[in-house]
């Protein structure tokens, strides 16, 4: 696994170890995190998308819908 | 083009958890050989119902989730159209309406009328209202 080291200022090097202590993380973790942010993550949609038959699945928490509710989301 | 679909019926057909998915989704596989489309606003309401987190829960779509499902609904062997207005709104028409949610439904009766098509609905009131223009799918 490739090793980094760099140079840092004092008051860098006690502030990056600052935050990562605060964080709870090890100044590497802290690092890499940092550098490399996690992108939002969504949950992918669930279900068929097959070409003209697009079926998605509902997830646990959604309510079965009626017309009055499809209307009602959309027009109130 | 025959059947131009109504927003409950085409959100109904790609959605597993509405009620009358079943009976939307197995009429619509059924027709499409003969042709069909939605208009603007209903591609645009079904992206809207997708990605709404009051409807799907933790199950909403990304913009991009929620137009891409669209898209493949609209493609495959038997294609769906997305057709416009060719007039503007009929006062007429629109003067039947007995309440603002009328106001779309009638809208989009004006639009399978000038298409010369038939508006598929889940809705008994407006298939009642229209029932040259209108079928009533469950």
């Amino acid at each position: 696994m490739p090793t980094f080291s760099f140079k840092a200022a004092p008051a860098e090097a006690k502030a990056i170890r600052a935050a990562a202590r605060t964080r709870g993380l090890s100044i590497s973790e802290y690092l890499r995190r940092a550098a490399l942010p996690r992108r939002a993550t969504r949950t992918a949609a669930r279900g068929s998308f097959e070409p003209g038959r697009v079926v998605i699945q509902g997830s646990a928490d959604a309510p079965t819908l009626t017309t009055a509710d499809v209307a009602a989301a959309l027009y109130e | 083009m025959r059947h131009l679909l109504d927003n409950d019926v085409f959100f109904a057909a790609m959605y597993s958890k509405h009620a009358l998915h079943a009976q939307c989704r197995n009429w619509l596989d059924r027709v499409k050989p003969d042709g069909w489309a939605v208009t603007a606003e209903t591609y645009l309401a079904a992206v809207r119902l997708l990605m709404n987190p009051m409807v799907l829960k933790s199950g909403r779509l990304s913009a991009r989730q929620a137009v891409e499902a669209v898209e493949a609904e609209l493609s495959g062997t038997y294609p769906g159209r997305v057709v416009l207005a060719r007039r503007r709104p009929e006062a007429t028409r629109l003067k039947h309406a007995t309440g603002h949610k009328q106001v779309m439904d009638f809208w989009l009766v004006q639009i399978a009328s000038e298409h010369l098509c038939t508006l598929a609905t889940n809705d008994a009131a407006l298939a009642a209202a229209w029932p040259d223009t209108v079928e009533r799918i469950a």
